[in-house]
């Protein structure tokens, strides 16, 4: 009796043992997928992310080199083309026999065309960098960018700044001043609008750029609006600046983006 | 007084092409016949032209029909023009481009009216003139196409010894009053063994001649520098 009791017991004990490895490896198995699956999943967002990174990259070059063909094609047009006549006037210069009038002609169109040169060059190095920024800061190179725009009138910017902009790192206002030029260029290019704010300020959440037109927006998320450089080029100098952008437009309802620093 | 030269400018730049015209003016057997700002206009006016100009100067970069492009139907409507390139570019590329288009010569902006004068004179008597940077250009430029050329050039009989003899001659600048001169055969004869060099080379000129010459090292560019 005992002996069968007590083959019984071991039996039982054998099938709990038995259950409790096959449970263990249900739950190891079930661990491994579910633990692959995350990999796999994370391995999906990264190389997301890694394409998401290269299209930046990519536009960043694309852009670059859009950039430095306009300066060649500019430093050709006015600088080398400007100069080719000063020359080919002081050689007129130098021939014999001109009576007065044609000396004071020639010396003329020297000047003017040295002039014409100078405001290119100027202009180009300005396209470039404007050197307000490097010497009196950003606030005052908005200010500027706001008043050259202004002047041209096709609409008005109102621009306004509640922060010493000194509480931003300094190799951050280049980038912010070029999201600035980029976003005014798409206002002006496919907004209709009349009017642009830009507004800075700070609250304990950080700093805060609104920029907003009243212009005719866009649907943000159709992808027939994200074939441009310009939008992607803001995007990395946000993430160069870790910062964080929304954009908020809907059709007819103007434009409204928000940049967090 | 002996006939002067007529030319035409072609450059998009009114002041450039007003300073050249002052200053080639000044020579006496210059003359500047019409300016056109771009290829288009230059057509327009070789349509209704009474008579062709002698030499064309024709900048490179200009808007609607730029230089290169404006050769290329020069080539094919009006072959016996000689047009000289006169551009703000100096690279190799943009040189050779301009050669293979059969241009008589090859001078930059900034060069010297002294320069300038010169060259116009040469093309027009010579059909060409090519300075040292261009000749080294389009000597340099036969390693990149060697095996490409015509293949007859190899076979002995491809010129004949007289054929070969006026070739170095022209490409030594001489024009065919001098060689018939030195070679003691007429003009004439001359002329008719020119025409049989440039169709047995498919050139359209003079100055393909000289390219042709050099690039199949019938002529080594070493005997050309020391001309010039
Ligand atoms: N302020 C705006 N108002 C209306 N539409 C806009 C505005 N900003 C951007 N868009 C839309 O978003 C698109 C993408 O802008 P993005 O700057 O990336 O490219 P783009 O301006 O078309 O070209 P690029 O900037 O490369 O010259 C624009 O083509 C336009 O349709
Ligand atoms: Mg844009």
């Amino acid at each position: 009796m005992e002996n069968i009791e007590n083959v019984e017991i071991i039996r039982v004990i054998i099938y709990i043992f038995f259950a409790f490895i096959l449970m263990g490896s249900a739950v190891l198995v079930f661990v491994y997928f579910s633990r692959k699956k995350i990999i796999e999943q994370k391995i999906k967002n990264r190389e997301k992310e890694i394409a998401h990174q290269k299209t930046l990259i990519n536009a960043i070059i694309e852009t670059q080199e859009k950039e430095r063909n306009r300066i060649a094609q500019d430093l050709h047009d006015d600088i080398s083309s400007g100069l080719n006549v000063v020359a080919i006037n002081c050689y007129m210069l130098k021939t014999p026999n001109l009576d007065y009038n044609e000396q004071l002609k020639i010396t003329n169109t020297i000047l003017e065309l040295t002039n014409k040169v100078l405001q290119s060059s100027r202009r180009i190095a300005h396209d470039l960098l404007p050197p307000v920024i490097d010497k009196f800061g950003l606030h005052e190179g908005i200010k500027e960018l706001v008043e050259n725009i202004n002047n041209i009138g096709q609409l008005q910017i109102k621009y306004n700044n509640h922060l010493n902009f000194d509480d931003l790192a300094h190799e951050k206002h280049l980038h912010v001043f070029r999201i600035l030029q980029e976003l005014i260029n798409n206002s002006l290019k496919h907004s209709e609008a009349n009017t642009i704010t830009i507004d800075f300020n700070q609250d304990s959440d950080g700093i805060k750029l609104h920029y907003s037109d009243n212009g005719k927006g866009f649907d943000v998320t159709n992808s027939v609006h994200k074939k441009g450089l310009g939008m992607k080029n803001i995007e990395s100098r946000i993430s160069l600046l870790q910062a964080k952008l929304t954009v908020d437009s809907k059709l007819n309802q103007g434009t409204h983006f928000l940049i967090h620093f | 007084m002996e006939k002067q030269i007529e030319i035409i400018l072609v450059d998009d730049e009114a002041l450039f092409r007003s300073g050249i015209k002052f200053i080639l003016e000044r020579e006496p057997n210059l003359k500047v016949v019409f300016e056109a700002s771009n290829g288009n206009e230059l057509l327009n006016y070789l349509k209704r032209a009474k008579r062709l100009p002698d030499i064309i100067l024709m900048d490179l970069k200009m808007p609607m029909l730029n230089g290169v492009e404006t050769t290329k139907i020069l080539n094919t409507l009006y072959p016996q023009l000689k047009v000289i390139a006169l551009s703000s570019y100096d690279t190799r590329s943009f040189i050779i481009n301009m050669i293979n288009e059969g241009v008589s010569s090859y001078i930059i902006k900034n060069s010297t009216p002294q320069e300038m004068i010169e060259t116009i004179n040469k093309v027009h008597q010579k059909g060409f003139y090519y300075n040292k940077l261009t000749l080294k250009i389009i000597n340099d430029e036969k390693k990149n196409k060697s095996n490409t050329a015509v293949k007859s050039v190899l076979d002995p009989d491809f010129l004949t010894n007289r054929e070969y003899q006026i070739l170095e001659h022209i490409c030594l600048e001489f024009n065919t009053q001098e060689i018939a001169e030195k070679l003691s055969i007429s003009p004439r004869t001359i002329e008719v063994h020119r025409n049989n060099l440039m169709e047995k080379t498919k050139s359209k000129n003079v100055a393909g001649l000289v390219v042709f010459a050099l690039q199949n090292d019938l002529i080594s560019i070493e005997t050309l520098l020391k001309m010039s």
